[in-house]
């Protein structure tokens, strides 16, 4: 098992680009999350359409441009303004927005009481979630890129050579599950740790409970990865990617989603990106391991399943005699 | 004389169609088995399912006195295996290819150092084992392909057409290093498309023809049973207007094969035959461009058995 991991780490020298992201370009882009997190904080930008007096009180989440006449309709697509907010004779206001339901009521209940509706504590999304989110995408999609030894072994016909060793294919398995891992794991966690230790960055959480966090997320990319190259023998990369960012858009890695379609819910549920981010915001909000131990179970489940569906199918292949 | 491979009606298909049907042989310790065979005979199936990499459908298979099914890891630790393709890592240099492969038996680290050594030595590559092998000739990297699966000294080696267009110098010391390697005690069966190398290696020789063991003696014997005789080769221009089996007719004649535009004739040694075999011809309105005769070889057993040249 220990020559089939060094074998790895020595090859990898020559595969420039996929040491350039792992090494460079991912830390980069997680030092960009975690900067950008910083700036997550939910705003509306209204366009409050008045020719009366009225008063509206002050608040950071609430950026009012007062004007007599309403904005072109375009503006609310192109995301110019949140909202346009109109008075009637009345004094009663008028929320007209692209937004859901729920920011339709919080802005039509600041405009009436001059106060933004309380967020229940557990739904808020917290930066580390935000972060994760991010680490999340951009770890299945290297996750790949890590594991490519594994069809390049199969098309150069290494791979069957090792097979005719006493090394067995889920020995060879394990391996560049832990070559991926390491791979995905080192530079992330490094990232995140340096970004918040030496730039003095809000991670959301703990250096320990971050740790833990990055185990659940890298050993989810790893077996998604090693599936993905145990099913497919061209286009991995392309294909991975594309299910891995229709799938994060789903589960609300990049953003907080709530689709109208019941279908859409449905689906989203299942993917195992949803649990890790409801798992990571509810640790994020300090609660007990009971309240994710649910979401948590279910990761593990996924990632057991990955894992030995990509052993079964590599056997199956064995069996028939394709390498 | 120790068996060190024993196949029982061993059978293996692909479909509908049958890869291996139903062979049976056994090698002794110290042979080299030349096995010789068309285009999708059953060479590499055979070859896959001894090195323990493709299950058979039926058939017992014991190799150094391990079952294939039953004890196929204590198997995979005694055989080395040269795959036709060039199975190595261009990335690393060549000692780290031929250390890592070895190093899947489990040796230790000073045992492991002797063994890349030997190994690489054997087939002339010590002086580039730092090297990588994207800098080697298709030669070298054929070289460097066999201390790969040689290095943690296997009883049986399984060599899988291991000189395939390579330059005449590699060729050469490749040969050299299996004669070495069989000094050293070890059964080798050698599969390759290249008579000469069976000829100058073999101690016994099987011919395989779809997916059955046609012939299995040694080369000496083989042409004297099989290939007796001269065979004529005529380039013809219209075969259609005559009857292989008037061809047959002709006293002396052992075989006739058509193959494209080529037409063998192959008659006892003794006989004059082939005043007859022109005569028939030109009767029939057949012309040929050219004729060759050539005396008995293994490369005409081979054609007498299998209605094909070995490249086909």
């Amino acid at each position: 098992m220990l020559s089939l991991i060094k074998n790895k780490f020595l090859r990898i020298p020559e595969k420039l680009h996929i040491l350039i992201i792992a090494v460079i370009v991912m830390p980069l882009f997680i030092g960009a999350a975690i900067f950008f997190s910083g700036h997550f904080m939910t705003s509306y930008k209204i366009a409050f359409i008045t020719d009366q007096a009225v008063s509206i009180p002050e608040n950071e989440a609430m950026r009012i441009n007062k004007m007599n006449e309403a904005p072109t309709a375009s503006s609310l697509a192109m995301g110019e303004y949140n909202a346009f907010v109109e008075t009637n004779k009345n004094g009663e206001f008028t929320v007209t927005t692209l937004n859901d339901e729920s920011d339709k009521k919080a802005i039509q209940t600041f405009f009436e009481t001059g106060k933004l509706p309380e967020i229940n504590k557990t739904e808020q999304r917290g930066t580390g979630t935000n972060i994760l989110g991010f680490v999340l995408v951009v770890a299945l999609m290297q996750g790949v890129a890590l594991t490519t030894f594994y069809p390049d072994d199969r098309n150069n016909a290494t791979f069957k050579r090792i097979l005719t060793s006493p090394a067995e294919s889920k020995q060879y398995l394990a391996a560049q599950g832990i070559f991926t891992f390491i791979g995905l794991y080192v530079p992330t966690f490094t990232a995140i740790a340096i970004t918040k230790i030496i730039f003095g960055a809000e991670i959301g959480f703990g250096l320990g409970t971050l740790a833990i966090l990055l185990v659940i997320l890298t050993s989810l990319a790893t077996a998604f990865s090693l599936f993905m190259a145990s099913i497919m023998n061209r286009n991995i990369s392309l294909a991975t990617s594309g299910i891995s960012i229709v799938t994060c858009i789903m589960a609300g890695c990049f953003f907080s989603f709530t689709g109208d379609s019941e279908v859409l819910d449905v689906i989203s549920n299942i993917l195992p990106q949803k649990a890790f981010m409801a798992m990571s915001q509810t640790v994020e909000n300090g609660a007990s391991f009971q309240e994710f131990a649910g979401a948590l179970s279910y990761i593990f489940l996924w990632i057991i399943v990955l894992g030995v569906a990509g052993n079964v199918v590599t056997k199956r292949k064995i069996k028939k005699g394709v390498y | 004389m120790d068996t060190i491979v024993s196949v029982s009606n061993l059978e293996k298909s692909y479909h509908s169609k049958k890869a291996v049907a139903g062979i049976s042989f056994s090698i002794q310790k110290g042979e080299i088995i030349g096995l010789l065979g068309p285009n999708g005979a059953g060479k590499s199936t055979t070859i896959n399912i001894l090195a323990t990499v493709l299950s058979p459908d039926h058939g017992e298979v014991q190799i150094l006195g391990y079952d294939l099914i039953r004890e196929a890891k204590s198997i995979k630790k005694e055989i080395g295996i040269v795959p036709q393709d060039i199975a190595i890592f261009e990335e690393i240099t060549a000692e780290q290819n031929v250390r890592f492969f070895a190093g899947l038996y489990g040796f230790k680290r000073n045992k492991l150092n002797e063994l890349v050594q030997e190994a690489l030595e054997l087939v002339g590559l010590y002086d580039k084992k730092d090297d990588k092998p994207r800098t080697f000739s298709g030669g070298m990297k054929r070289r460097l392909n066999i201390a790969c699966a040689i290095a943690h000294q296997p009883k049986l080696i399984i060599m899988d057409e291991p000189t395939v267009g390579i330059d005449p110098q590699s060729r050469n010391h490749i040969l050299n290093s299996i004669k070495t390697l069989r000094q050293n005690g070890a059964t080798i069966i050698y599969s390759t498309h290249y008579m000469e190398e069976v000829e100058s290696l073999s101690d016994r020789i099987m011919i395989m023809n779809e997916g059955r063991i046609i012939a299995e003696d040694t080369k000496e014997n083989l042409i004297q049973n099989i290939g007796n005789g001269i065979t004529y080769t005529f380039k013809i221009n219209n075969f259609n207007q005559i009857n292989k089996n008037e061809i047959f007719q002709i006293h002396g004649v052992t075989n006739v094969q058509l193959t494209g535009k080529d037409l063998f004739i192959t008659s006892e040694k003794n006989k004059d035959t082939l005043h007859s075999i022109v005569s028939l011809l030109l009767d029939n309105g057949c012309s040929f461009e050219k004729m060759t005769s050539k005396e008995a070889s293994l490369e005409t057993a081979f054609l007498d058995l299998t209605g094909r040249s070995l490249r086909d």
